[in-house]
């Protein structure tokens, strides 16, 4: 789905949310049709709800708390993907079409590229997308004896000339860490 | 993936805009030895163009000589996409 699906999407579950709600307070009598029309809008249509019979309105509202049930699902899961940030960074567009490279890729390169530096035992990397090119952010485990501030800048330089160079993307900044304490193992749960 | 009359390739999608025009969308797994050799010879060649867009280029290039090949027409548009890098 594209952003405008997507939109749509949100803007439909934000519609069915403040519907069911509105059927909630008219069927419990909590607010008169007239106090929810302004201009007589939908006039009959919410006093059709606040002259349910009992049965109906339980009915009514047992329906309307499943649509605030999904919708609200929906709004979240909308939410979620439309902020989350791509998983491909385009490198050349041209009229024979698109080359785009995946985030993990990307990420990859960057490894490979911290590892062959002296004194970098091991890393870990993040990579995203500014508005003028990739920011990535390296937390690298250095052996004790080397010189941290020069080990990280040339980590700085190398991921930043290596991505540029190798992949043909902009960098705007390429932040290091430097640590000598070993990174934690993601924990395996434990099978019984 | 492309499914055709009993074919499925993992990877290559074949698309038509229009009928009579043919698209491809390719996606691609780097080998990590391609890699590691293309990054050692970086600094003694003189290339400028960035190693994964020539690598991507003679994707194109393969795709295209295929397709005639095949007799096809040849592709309005070849995406390429790295994957990831093995």
């Amino acid at each position: 789905m594209n952003v405008f699906n997507r939109s749509f999407m949100i803007l439909l579950s934000l519609i069915a949310i403040a519907f069911s709600i509105i059927v909630f307070l008219l069927v419990g009598g909590v607010v008169r049709p007239t106090q929810v029309s302004p201009g007589e809008l939908l006039l009959g249509l919410w006093s059709f709800f606040a002259q349910l019979n009992p049965t109906n309105a339980t009915i009514a509202v047992i329906v309307c708390a499943l649509v605030v049930i999904v919708a609200v699902i929906v709004f979240i899961l909308e939410l979620n993907i439309l902020g989350r940030e791509p998983a491909q960074f385009v490198v050349r567009e041209d009229s024979l079409g698109k080359v785009t490279v995946a985030r993990s890729s990307v990420r990859r390169l960057v490894g490979y590229e911290s590892m062959t530096i002296p004194g970098v035992v091991e890393t870990r990397q993040t990579v995203d997308k500014g508005r003028d090119g990739l920011r990535v952010q390296v937390r690298a485990l250095l052996l004790p004896e080397v010189d941290a501030p020069a080990v990280g800048q040339t980590l700085q330089e190398k991921v930043q000339q290596s991505i540029q160079g190798h992949i043909g993307l902009p960098v705007t900044e390429v932040q290091v860490a430097t640590q000598l304490e070993p990174f934690e193992k993601p924990r395996r749960r434990q099978v019984r | 993936m492309t499914y055709g009359p009993g074919k499925h390739i993992e990877g290559i999608a074949l698309q038509h805009p229009t009928t009579g025009e043919l698209s491809v969308v390719v996606h691609v797994v780097l080998d990590e030895r391609f890699l590691n050799t293309a990054l050692s010879d970086v600094t003694s060649s003189s290339e400028t163009t960035p190693i994964l867009l020539r690598c991507t280029d003679q994707v194109r290039a393969v795709v295209s000589q295929t397709l005639e090949q095949l007799g096809l027409p040849a592709p309005l548009m070849i995406d390429v996409t790295i994957d990831d890098i093995r």
